[in-house]
């Protein structure tokens, strides 16, 4: 899957800019502020429908604008996409900004942000991705949800039907202080949490299962073969798992009567998905609370690495990497690495740096271009 | 200052707007229209309301809505009397009438279990329907409650209370829509489609 082109008019601090990019490598350069991630960004948006960091579509908009136009040229499967976003804020400049209008038209049809979502999946590197490993379980469980979304749409269904459940349950939860005779009805609500609650558990445990194998065949290659990455899931139900639904199911519903007491007496349901994590282990040791920096990011890029194989297998091409801000977090041995695994593969990439010196090395010439970014517009360094 | 409605006229569009699906401007163009009609015509409308509101109530047995102790479809006896299609509302029950295919009896809950919106089994007619079960020889319950989670709640919970009597329960199949294309499903109920799929009925 190709960006093959974008027009930007009044996104973020481009007035009007248009970028044809490369199959191949495609290279932001600039100083910090000149609006290298915006190009990022707008390419995340225009395949998915938001920007993966803006709050609102509104602050997209050109600042001293009413509205913004994102015009982009997609193929997929040798299939072109024609994809216009336009986003408009009429009253902004008379009021604060609030939410923008959004229409987005493919190949000239109305279409929904799910339309695009579900077809296209870029996968996007960021300095706040590091907090994967850094941050709460919930942050984790978001990057692995996200990821199996991804893979089999569905799951997004049995995620918000579980949330749904949960909510309910712990209403009642609530309510059972009051009237103690409810007590008896929450069996029903255990049976629907436990049965939509295992199949979550087993997208989680099988995803993660092959993850690990890509996972470990990039992460060597970045390091050598000196360290060995793992994730492994950690769950508050259940220590070892089988992918037997039914298993897992009565496990849980095991813990969840053990857990009645505790949950009548904290008015929230205190076992089931919604509470699990995973590890990310390096040489068998959890990298969150062991790692260095550098480990850190390494092991992060080995998780979108592997999430790029597997939406690889699905679609059976790549999906676009897009790469913000990460050469600087590297070092010099594992940048080269990096650049290595992009080039070996038939895979659009794009990447901001700050400068092109370190980029020379890596020899790249033949297959990528570069755009240099000042002040929202972009010069074209030549093919 | 802007403009005030005169009074009466105030109150009209008021009590209009209170209807659901009616915002402000609808409500002003019905109250308009109204007092544009006859007398006879706005009295026969005043007095259809009141008159439905008096003299529509709940069906004894099964919780329809009728203006008599029990209501036409309880008291049909061309109807098949051992089924019984338990729906949230009676907006279900006439959508399941509609379809002119199911010609057994009905209970209508009065909702569906949410502890979201305080509403526990005690407040739905399950109760009645149980004790329906004792008294009046069915052999299927079908479970026509929404398929979203408070409805399959519901239904799951009915199901429990059913089993020790030993009759057939049932719950409606999910589908792709008949004369819809496939493409145009979406993954959910393709899936929940194909998990219910049955053996083709082949021609005897």
């Amino acid at each position: 899957m190709n960006v093959d082109k974008i027009r930007l008019i009044n996104f973020r601090n481009f007035k009007d800019a248009s970028f044809n990019f490369h199959s191949s490598l495609n290279i932001f350069i600039g100083d910090n502020a000149q609006g290298k991630t915006n190009v990022i960004e707008s390419i995340y948006t225009l395949l998915r429908g938001n920007s993966y960091r803006a709050k609102e579509d509104s602050n997209l908009i050109n600042w001293s604008e009413k509205e913004s136009y994102i015009l982009g040229e997609v193929s997929k499967n040798k299939e072109k996409f024609q994809i216009n976003i336009l986003l408009q804020d009429i009253d902004r400049i008379n009021s604060l900004p609030k939410k923008a209008k959004k229409i987005i038209k493919v190949n000239k049809k109305y279409r929904q942000k799910s339309w695009l979502t579900k077809r296209f999946t870029p996968v996007i590197f960021t300095p706040e991705d590091l907090q994967i490993i850094k941050s709460s379980p919930s942050v984790r469980r978001k990057f692995l949800d996200e990821v199996i979304i991804n893979l089999n749409p569905i799951y997004e269904r049995y995620l918000r039907d579980y949330s749904r459940v949960l909510f309910q349950r712990n209403m009642l939860l609530k309510s059972i202080e009051s009237k103690s005779n409810l007590e008896q009805h929450l069996t029903v609500w255990d049976q629907k949490i436990v049965e939509i609650g295992s199949m979550i558990i087993r997208y989680r445990v099988k995803t993660l299962q092959i993850m690990n194998q890509k996972v470990k065949i990039i992460h060597q290659l970045m390091t050598k073969n000196q360290e060995v990455l793992k994730l492994k899931y950690n769950s508050n139900i259940l220590t070892s798992f089988s992918e037997d639904n039914e298993e897992i199911g009565n496990i849980f519903e095991q813990k969840l009567s053990q857990a009645k007491e505790q949950d009548l007496r904290l008015k929230v349901t205190t076992v089931g998905p919604h509470r699990d994590d995973y590890f990310i282990m390096n040489n068998l040791v959890d990298l969150g609370i062991y790692g260095s920096q550098g480990q850190q990011r390494t092991a992060v890029l080995a998780l979108k690495m592997a999430e790029l194989e597997l939406l690889k297998e699905k679609d059976r091409e790549y999906p676009p990497l897009l790469l913000d801000d990460v050469l600087s977090e590297l070092d010099s041995e594992r940048r080269l690495f990096l650049m290595k695994i992009i080039k070996e593969r038939p895979l659009q990439t794009f990447i901001t740096s700050i400068d092109i010196e370190d980029l020379t090395q890596y020899n790249i010439n033949s297959s990528s271009k570069i755009f240099r970014i000042k002040d929202g517009t972009m010069q074209n360094d030549g093919e | 200052m802007s403009y005030q409605y005169t009074r009466p006229l105030a109150i009209l569009i008021e009590e209009l707007a209170k209807l659901p699906g009616i915002g402000p401007k609808t409500a002003q163009r019905l109250a308009l229209y109204i007092l544009n009609i006859s007398k006879e015509e706005a009295n026969i409308l005043a007095r259809s309301i009141v008159n439905a509101k008096e003299k529509i109530k709940k069906c004894r047995i099964c919780y329809n809505l009728t203006d008599q102790d029990v209501c036409e479809i309880c008291q049909d006896n061309a109807r098949q009397r051992d089924v019984l299609c338990v729906v949230e509302t009676v907006r279900d029950l006439m959508a399941v009438e509609k379809t002119g295919g199911y010609k057994g009896l009905y209970h209508v809950l009065q909702g569906a279990i949410s502890p979201l919106d305080g509403i526990e089994p005690e407040h739905l007619t399950i109760e009645q329907l149980i004790s329906r079960l004792k008294t009046e020889g069915i052999k299927e319950v079908i479970l026509t409650t929404n398929p979203n989670i408070e409805g399959e709640v519901t239904a799951a919970y009915i199901a429990r209370l059913i089993r020790p009597f030993n009759i057939k329960t049932t719950r409606i199949a999910y589908g792709v829509p008949i004369g819809g294309d496939l493409e145009f499903a979406d993954e959910v109920t393709l899936t929940q489609a194909l998990l219910g799929r049955q053996v083709f009925k082949n021609e005897k």
